[in-house]
């Protein structure tokens, strides 16, 4: 925006208009001022945040007390000292990787499931959504219920069906309480993506799948060769958005589980948390924030850039 | 191809070999979705649709029937699954409900999260209607690089920002105070909106403008009365959508917001209603239910600006 303003002030204006109605009618003047709300709140309160979290890593900042430099102390620790972190940083990616995949998978398989004609197909497509409508905190809530270590649903529906003869231990678990939490997350997931590739497969003109039938093409083809090379585009935008906010995810684990037990399902955000508010360590828990971003970096050029290619390669043979 | 015709005209990206689709239509498409399929029989779609179809909308809702049902359960059926059917209870009651609205901060939390959600709502959208128009109909110098940073910021995640945004908050005095909230959501709902304005502005004609310009408009004149009411239902899916995002924002208002009675509902649900007591589980599903009925209610009556709102965002 601040280019905008010297390059406004260069170019001459006629010189029988005043300064008020060179500010009113010059397109760059104009734009300065229409971008200023929306430029001030996002300047001032994700901006400047983000350059002061990188800051903040570099000091030894606490709740209560300024920091002064220390370099590349925080991060040292955290990957030399630190073992919770590592743990956490290993989970975050085992996390998203195998949430973004399986909610791939069963979103386009739903969204081709709800493609079909059939009977209340828009009450079935609206119901669908709910769970992406429901806030996350108050759904996970029900998660930890049903995922209860005594009184859990799940258990009793398998203990009558005689499948298993004690509780399963879901969220007391390390490892189990691991697979209960990326389960919800894909549950929770999974309508976003179904409905957005649901809206990129309605855009796919049914002649060329009459075409491909009465070239004899098997449905696995139909999907490979037509519905999936169409779908690209937009699979990857919504993958690119899913990973992102996997990787960043917070709300879900610390409404059902904090992080327990043993620390086994600490995400980075939700480690950067207990570190950095609870902790009052702020500067080691906005390391491991910063931590992130080079993840989400590598994330978003992978899903952005992996997926555009095929495009092009596309693109490239027609 | 015809398509249905809807009230809801969203901006889509056509390429060749695809037709534009509405909102309406994910929802409720009716003449060309997979048009083929009088070629299986019937009992061959029930496999290879209604019964997969079938379990995962069962799994996608079962938390919430097991929600509601916790929440009208009496205390000594809640945990006891062998004397009474868990699936199910003849006896219910609002005993839960009841304790909720009238015996705790329950309403007063219902409160702030409406008032957060509906003041950081309006400022986004007015904030983002100015951008979008500048973005899209201004053509200042360094408009696109302007819109692609906008986009940037909509990758900026709160999980990393909510360390320095709390000294920040500090520092401007806003901690524990609504308004903390209130300033610090529109970081999410602008470039959300932006881009999806950005999308129903560029739909309406460049004509419409010429004339009022030649009439001698001024831009502003334009804005409110040519564009706005064209683009309304692109702000309805801008709004709702908004006001869902503040709903569900969580850890900025766990973060900024100390005090028992300023707590937003989803904060105050997973804080306050933890103790010892091996009851809770009722009360506890009764908060989130109530929490959660205001914006399915919203949401039924919305549907198809949803889709839009989602669908619109991801297409630019």
């Amino acid at each position: 925006m601040s280019a905008s303003a010297p390059a406004a002030r260069g170019s001459a204006p006629p010189p029988t208009m005043s300064t008020w109605e060179r500010l009113k009618s010059n397109p760059n003047w104009l734009g300065f001022w229409f971008m200023l709300p929306a430029m001030a709140i996002l300047i001032l309160f994700l901006a400047y945040p983000l350059g002061k979290g990188i800051w903040m890593s570099l000091t030894d900042i606490k709740i209560g007390r300024a920091g002064k430099f220390v370099g590349l102390e925080n991060y040292e620790e955290l990957i030399l000292y630190d073992k919770t972190f590592i743990n956490a940083t290993i989970f975050t990616l085992v996390y998203t990787f195998v949430a973004s995949a399986v909610k791939f998978a069963l979103g386009l398989y739903l969204a081709l499931l709800l493609n079909n004609n059939m009977p209340f197909k828009s009450f079935i497509r609206s119901i669908v959504l709910i769970p992406f409508i429901v806030p996350t905190v108050l759904s996970a809530i029900a998660f930890w219920w049903i995922f209860d270590t005594q009184f859990s649903i799940i258990s009793w529906a398998l203990k009558n069906l005689g499948l298993i003869s004690q509780n399963i231990n879901f969220l007391g678990d390390p490892l189990l309480a691991q697979a209960t939490v990326i389960f919800c997350n894909i549950w929770r997931g999974i309508p976003f993506i179904a409905i957005t590739l649901l809206a990129g497969l309605q855009t796919v003109s049914p002649s060329l799948y009459e075409a491909a039938t009465l070239d004899g093409a098997s449905r696995w083809q139909i999907f490979k060769n037509i519905t999936y090379p169409l779908l690209t585009p937009i699979i990857a935008v919504v993958m690119t958005f899913s990973v992102l906010f996997t990787f960043t995810d917070f709300q879900l684990i610390w409404a059902m589980t904090r992080g327990g037990p043993v620390n086994a399902t600490h995400l980075m955000a939700t480690y950067s948390y207990q570190k950095g508010i609870l902790g009052g360590q702020l500067g080691e828990g906005a390391a491991i924030a910063t931590a992130m971003v080079p993840f989400l970096l590598a994330a978003i050029m992978v899903s952005w850039f992996g997926l555009q290619q095929r495009k092009w390669q596309q693109g490239a043979k027609e | 191809m015809t398509s249905p015709v809807s009230p809801v005209a969203s901006p889509t990206v056509q390429q060749p070999g695809q037709h534009k689709v509405t909102a309406h239509d994910v929802l409720t498409l009716e003449d060309h979705s997979d048009g083929m399929s009088y070629l299986e029989t019937t009992r061959a779609r029930m496999v290879t649709l209604w019964l997969p179809l079938g379990l995962i909308v069962f799994v996608l809702l079962f938390p919430f029937y097991w929600m509601a049902l916790t929440a009208i359960k009496p205390d000594n059926q809640l945990l006891d699954f062998n004397t009474y059917n868990p699936l199910w209870t003849w006896d219910p009651t609002f005993k839960h409900i009841y304790k909720l609205l009238f015996e705790s901060n329950y309403p007063r939390w219902l409160w702030n999260t409406m008032y957060v959600a509906f003041a950081a709502t309006t400022l986004s959208l007015l904030a983002s209607v100015f951008a979008a128009y500048a973005i899209v109909r201004l053509r200042f110098k360094g408009s696109q690089t302007v819109g692609a940073l906008i986009f940037l910021a909509y990758l900026v995640p709160p999980s990393i920002l909510f360390i320095p945004l709390s000294t920040v908050i500090v520092a401007y005095g806003l901690f524990d105070s609504p308004l903390a909230l209130i300033l610090t959501y529109p970081t999410i709902l602008i470039p959300f909106c932006t881009w999806l304005l950005m999308g129903y502005f560029k739909t309406i004609p460049f004509e419409l403008e010429e004339c009022a310009l030649i009439d001698g408009a001024t831009r502003w004149q334009i804005l409110w009365k040519i564009i706005l009411p064209l683009a309304v239902p692109g702000l309805i899916s801008a709004s709702i959508f908004a006001l869902t995002l503040c709903w569900n924002e969580f850890i900025y208002a766990l973060t900024f917001i100390s005090s028992v009675p300023n707590k937003t509902v989803p904060v105050a649900v997973v804080n306050e209603f933890v103790d010892g007591d091996i009851f809770r589980w009722g009360s506890l599903m009764a908060g989130a239910l109530v929490g959660s009925l205001p914006l399915v209610v919203l949401y039924s009556f919305f549907v198809e600006y949803y889709v839009s709102a989602m669908t619109g965002a991801v297409k630019e």
